[in-house]
């Protein structure tokens, strides 16, 4: 038996299946490899030792008994605290929820990977109610990044970010309305899934904005990634908008690479020369795929503006009460926005519905002639905590709400995405790239992101300091 | 064009309107917030006014008037 903590997702299983490492081994392993570095990253909310421990020792008791305990049997893996945990309060990045009682089950996508043999160990970081692209949080303090602690993770999904940047943990799940999924794992240097708009349940999670709500899967390598996301696969009717699709298994599908796709450059409104970090990520990208084309994408400056518009009603709408009730008790940064967004006129939301339906009519449109698109992730590597803004076209806009200025205009319509890091010569810090394909095809942006993987373009490192 | 993102966009004092929307929503804005909740209705108005500006309104029409996700909801909610 040995240290686990590094190991990936096959790599841990694989092991606890063969009976060579125990279950409770890699679970110990987590912990203390948690402890040593929670405080200095303020990721993980609460730890669940005692749980997590009677889980690893009940797949050790399979392992004893000649069963099999699943695929991903030994795993250790986080939540973001917006996911139901039995026994624990739902925070969702609030001091307001903390009155609220515990939650009675596990959120579903929880149950599903535990059902395949993982470990939950923990519940992550969060920005308030998920209205986030820092990782900073006025009532927790800032979730810091794992390559660097003076600067963000990204969020909302900030902590999935880091325990898997620092590789607390090979797996977390987080959720995506407008990026959140792939903004950390940009800025943390990992993979992030964002699978289609109603693949996967939210069944026991806590919204923000349903009609854009996400979750997916955070890993540090495409395969493990693709495994996961089969385990989390199917229908749940705890979720009015899950769809009863087929599982995909994209895990199979991988050693295709991006063999026979027809593959384009997102161009336009994802032009990023003026980033010049995103312009490098994604140069590179293309140039390793062998990508000539770019595509104008007409219609997604309007995509953004109406999930921009969408977002702020419906969250409001959401948050109401607590707004009149406790507005003292939000965070400022968000507080704010919600206020703003209580105040916008119906016209202004029916209108960008409208557009959004229309954004989505033209992206089908050009998947009728390319299966996947590589488009920036976020416009920069890791900001410092602290910092308000992002100089966009000579202008100093606010930092926050345009760490997602290229993520939020495929989610407004549900695409799937997979965000892949990189590391550009000279560079401490990794920044992501977007491989988005049409709806329900997440293994084509799986596919192309294993091969980025096995080109050694897209790469997971680790970081020394958490070790 | 909608009067209201026009106003935001235009100069002049803006409190006042927003101090009307908020009465109007039954909302009360923290004094410390009063600017900052202006500001984010401003970049909202921007939005607003890109999405108006957009597309000849009897095209947009001819899509749904409301969003249809790639799943229609049934019923229940997630929680």
């Amino acid at each position: 038996m040995h240290a686990a903590a590094p190991a990936g997702i096959h790599a841990i299983a694989s092991a606890v299946r063969r009976g060579e490492l125990a279950a409770t081994a890699s679970i110990n392993s987590c912990l203390q490899g948690i402890a040593r570095n929670n405080g200095t990253l303020n990721c993980f909310t609460s730890v669940l030792a005692e749980r997590a421990l009677q889980r690893a020792s009940e797949v050790d008791s399979l392992i004893a008994q000649g069963k099999d305990p699943g695929p991903l049997a030994g795993v250790p893996f986080s939540v973001k605290n917006l996911f139901d945990v039995a026994g624990v309060t739902t925070l969702a990045g609030s001091l307001i929820n903390q009155a609220n009682l515990p939650a009675s089950t596990d959120a579903v996508l929880i149950k599903r990977l535990e059902a395949a043999g993982a470990v939950l160990v923990g519940t992550v970081a969060m920005g308030e109610y998920a209205y986030d692209f820092t990782g900073e949080n006025s009532h927790y303090g800032a979730c810091r990044n794992p390559w660097d602690n003076g600067r963000m993770s990204g969020g909302s999904s900030s902590g999935s970010g880091t325990s898997v940047g620092a590789a607390l943990v090979p797996l977390s799940l987080g959720s995506d309305t407008n990026g959140s999924i792939r903004v950390p794992a940009s800025l943390c240097g990992i993979f992030g899934l964002k699978p289609t708009y109603g693949r996967l349940p939210r069944t026991g999670s806590f919204p923000f904005c349903e009609s854009l709500d996400h979750v997916g899967p955070l890993a540090r390598s495409v395969g493990d990634l693709a495994l996961s996301f089969d385990c989390l696969q199917g229908f749940d009717g705890g979720d009015h908008a899950c769809a009863d699709m087929p599982p995909l298994r994209t895990l199979d599908a991988l050693h295709k690479g991006s063999s026979g796709l027809r593959l384009a450059r997102a161009g336009g409104y994802f032009d990023c020369s003026q980033f010049p970090e995103a312009q490098a990520a994604v140069d590179r990208v293309c140039d390793s795929l062998g990508i000539t084309t770019t595509l104008p994408l007409q219609g997604a400056s309007e995509g953004r503006a109406a999930a921009y518009l969408i977002t702020n009603a419906e969250s409001s709408a959401l948050h109401r009460e607590r707004l009149q009730t406790r507005v003292g008790d939000f965070d400022p940064d968000t507080r704010d926005r919600f206020l703003a967004g209580s105040l916008l006129p119906a016209t202004w939301y029916i209108r960008a519905q409208q557009v959004r339906r229309r954004w989505l009519q033209q992206i089908l449109a050009v998947f009728a002639d390319v299966d996947v698109l590589i488009a920036p992730c976020t416009p920069c590597s890791a900001p410092l905590l602290g910092s308000k803004t992002l100089t966009i076209n000579g202008v100093d806009r606010p930092l926050r709400p345009n760490l997602g200025l290229f993520t939020q205009p495929f989610s407004a319509i549900g695409l799937p995405v997979c965000s892949v890091p990189l590391w550009l010569t000279g560079s401490a810090l990794p920044i992501g790239v977007q491989v988005v394909a049409a709806p329900w095809r997440e293994d084509l942006c799986l596919r192309v992101a294993q091969q980025l993987e096995q080109q050694g373009v897209a790469t997971c490192r680790l970081p020394t300091s958490c070790v | 064009m909608n009067a209201l993102h026009s106003a935001l966009l235009a100069p002049g004092d803006k409190q006042a309107l927003v101090d009307a929307l908020a009465l109007s929503a039954g909302m009360a804005i923290p004094a410390a917030s009063k600017v900052a909740v202006t500001a984010h209705l401003i970049v909202a108005a921007e939005m607003a006014q890109l999405l108006f500006a957009a597309e000849p309104a009897a095209d947009l029409a001819a899509s749904a008037a409301v969003f249809i996700p790639p799943v229609m909801p049934t019923a229940g909610s997630v929680r």
